[in-house]
């Protein structure tokens, strides 16, 4: 079995807890509950016949208030990064994040831009979402209260990290 | 031994010797003179005396007893000079006084460091049942902190230091299984994660340095997740991890940050709604300014709703890369299409002429820049105010030949310099009914011979710089 740690990350308020919630538990609430610190889940899944245990790091949102602790990546095999599709400014956040963490790190991520059922109020500008498509960023659109695209998320982070795993020679547990 | 002594003298004399190494003793007559004396008289301070020798003066301990009332006196613990202590047992016989002696000094010495040890034990007693009421209080402080006390030992397993709060179990129920052999780093990754950074800080021999994790949550037994900080710290060689249950602290930042956050929300909804009706504002704006001006522009066959349309268009595009804060840059947009709106004031036989105007005519046509700015003159919005100065000056010149004003360089309104190039540009190279178009390249060379004449020659530079922009433009909007 493959074990990776996946650090979710964005701004505030973008849905990050909400997609570990709908991803593991099936659960979604509609209210904002701000988290505090890390909030750490598991879950299982089998991949093209490979058992993957990923080991999801809920980080709390960056904002003035509060920035995340680079010692929190340390052993991630991968990143999500949760933009919310109704603040435009959220995907400044998840770009400067990337750039802050995974230029050295070089970790496989997935973009997703959540809040996909209220798609026709998204504020995004969709030039530079084009742009990001065409430097190679895999994007998704996703809802972690309709679980639009939440499983395909967590899937193809854990189809890439999967790759580099085997790329780089390492072998699974037992 | 005498044999005169009497019995109960000679049962005190074995008691006393039995109890100390150095005794004597004397027999006096009622007048003090010594009768008779024994033992070790010099180790319980007594001089050597002759039989007959009045011992009062030697033996004050005895003024005040004699003559001898009573059978016996004790006089326990005498301080006979300054490094000795004798007990003293006196016993009447008849007119004969008997008088025991026994050294007491080292049992006394003996006493006092065992009274001195006893008031120690005593003390230690107290210590000890403080120190249990102290690690009752320590349990209940332990237990009221919620915090988890840890010792690494050496094969990187941990011993527990404190007593476990009941709540720790609720998360760690394995902790009482092997209290001094737990791995929490494999109980919790935070953990793992966290000892990475403690390895660090215990590498080091300062001891004044308490790393702290920051929060993580757990999930109870029944579901409420419960707030838990890490903090490493060097003590005394000891490498020790301390994980606590954060609660009033933690509940109070996260209400706060909660507060924080929700107020970040509603501030930005309410900015995207702004942005919103401003912009939607401005797009009716726009229109209108559009529909009325291609009305009033409808008497004119030089002009059409695309050439106004692309006027505007163009001068955004200049804008913009001049730096105009957005709004201006907006502004611009829909204000640039009005600058000939003055032609609504001028006779249909000279806008609609086909041919050449006469001196005359031409002097009348000029009229439509002053017509303009007398329309658009006096409001308090910016938008029309700038508005007014692109219709009232689009015509004037950088080397200040133009009209209506002949006004010179930068007294020229920068939104009528920029207006008055990419008119004469739109103009060149689309089809009038009094002339046909002109190629991009050749109206470029044409309007290059104007810079610093008629156009302002940085602005004119910035154009021919948008030049592939600026024909993108035309094509989009063609007529």
């Amino acid at each position: 079995m493959y074990k990776f740690k996946v650090c979710m990350l964005g701004a505030f308020a973008v849905g990050k807890t909400s997609l570990v919630q709908r991803y593991v538990n099936s659960l979604f609430d509609d209210r904002y509950h701000t988290t505090l610190g890390v909030k750490i889940d598991q879950k299982a899944l089998e991949l093209d016949g490979q058992k993957l245990q990923l080991i999801l790091w809920d980080l709390a949102g960056e904002d003035e208030f509060m920035k995340v602790r680079a010692t929190y990546l340390r052993g991630a095999s991968g990143l999500i990064l949760v933009v919310d599709g109704l603040r435009p400014d959220t995907l400044d956040t998840a770009i400067d994040l990337l750039q802050r963490f995974n230029e050295d790190l070089q970790l496989p991520f997935v973009l997703a831009i959540n809040k996909a059922d209220e798609k026709a109020a998204w504020q995004l500008p969709r030039q530079r979402i084009d742009e990001l498509r065409q430097q190679g960023w895999p994007i998704l659109e996703t809802s972690a209260k309709t679980a639009e695209g939440v499983e395909d998320l967590f899937l193809q982070l854990g189809r890439d990290m999967l790759g580099q795993a085997k790329s780089q020679g390492r072998e699974g547990d037992g | 031994m005498d044999e005169h002594f009497p019995q109960h003298v000679l049962n005190k004399i074995l008691q006393v010797t039995l109890d100390s190494q150095d005794f004597a003793w004397f027999c006096i007559d009622a007048e003090g003179q010594l009768l008779s004396q024994g033992g070790r008289l010099a180790e319980v301070g007594l001089p050597n005396w002759r039989l007959g020798d009045r011992v009062l003066d030697d033996a004050l301990f005895l003024s005040g007893f004699l003559p001898m009332e009573d059978d016996y006196i004790g006089l326990p613990a005498l301080q006979i000079d300054d490094r000795r202590v004798v007990d003293v047992h006196l016993f009447r016989d008849g007119d004969r006084v008997w008088v025991l002696m026994a050294d007491q000094t080292e049992l006394l010495e003996w006493q006092s460091v065992a009274r001195q040890k006893g008031n120690e034990l005593q003390l230690l007693q107290e210590q000890l049942r403080q120190l249990e009421r102290d690690s009752d209080c320590e349990t209940d402080f332990f237990e009221a902190l919620n915090m988890l006390a840890l010792r690494r030992n050496e094969d990187d397993s941990f011993r527990i230091l404190r007593p476990v709060s009941e709540r720790f179990l609720e998360i760690y129920p394995e902790l009482l299984e092997s209290p001094a052999h737990l791995y929490p780093q494999k109980k919790f990754p935070f953990i793992e994660n966290f000892l990475a950074d403690a390895e660090g800080l215990w590498r080091q021999p300062d001891e004044t340095q308490r790393l702290r994790s920051g929060p993580w949550v757990e999930t109870g037994a029944d579901g409420t997740e419960i707030p838990l900080e890490a903090s490493a710290l060097n003590w005394q060689g000891s490498n020790l991890l301390f994980i606590e249950i954060l609660d009033e602290s933690y509940r109070q930042n996260h209400a706060f940050l909660q507060i924080g956050r929700e107020g970040e929300l509603i501030k930005n909804m309410l900015e995207q709604e702004v942005r919103r009706r401003t912009s939607e504002i401005r797009r009716r704006e726009e229109e209108i300014a559009l529909r009325l001006v291609a009305a009033a522009d409808s008497r004119d066959d030089g002009e059409t709703g695309s050439h106004i349309r692309r006027l505007g268009l163009y001068s955004e595009l200049m804008a913009r890369h001049l730096g105009w804060p957005l709004d201006k840059v907006e502004e611009i947009r829909i204000a640039a299409p009005m600058h000939d709106i003055g032609k609504i004031g001028i006779p249909d036989h000279i806008l609609r002429k086909p041919g050449k105007l006469t001196p005359e005519e031409f002097e009348i046509m000029k009229m439509h820049s002053l017509i303009g700015g007398k329309i658009l003159e006096r409001s308090e919005a910016s938008l029309v105010q700038m508005a007014r100065d692109i219709a009232m000056y689009h015509h004037e010149c950088w080397d200040g030949s133009g009209y209506p004003e002949g006004l010179k360089g930068e007294e020229i309104p920068e939104s009528a310099r920029i207006v008055a190039i990419v008119d004469v540009f739109d103009a060149l190279i689309h089809k009038r009914v009094y002339k046909d178009e002109i190629p991009l390249d050749q109206a470029i060379e044409i309007m290059r011979e104007g810079r610093g004449k008629q156009f302002d020659p940085k602005l004119f530079d910035l154009f021919l710089f948008l030049r592939e922009d600026m024909a993108r433009i035309a094509r989009d909007y063609a007529c």
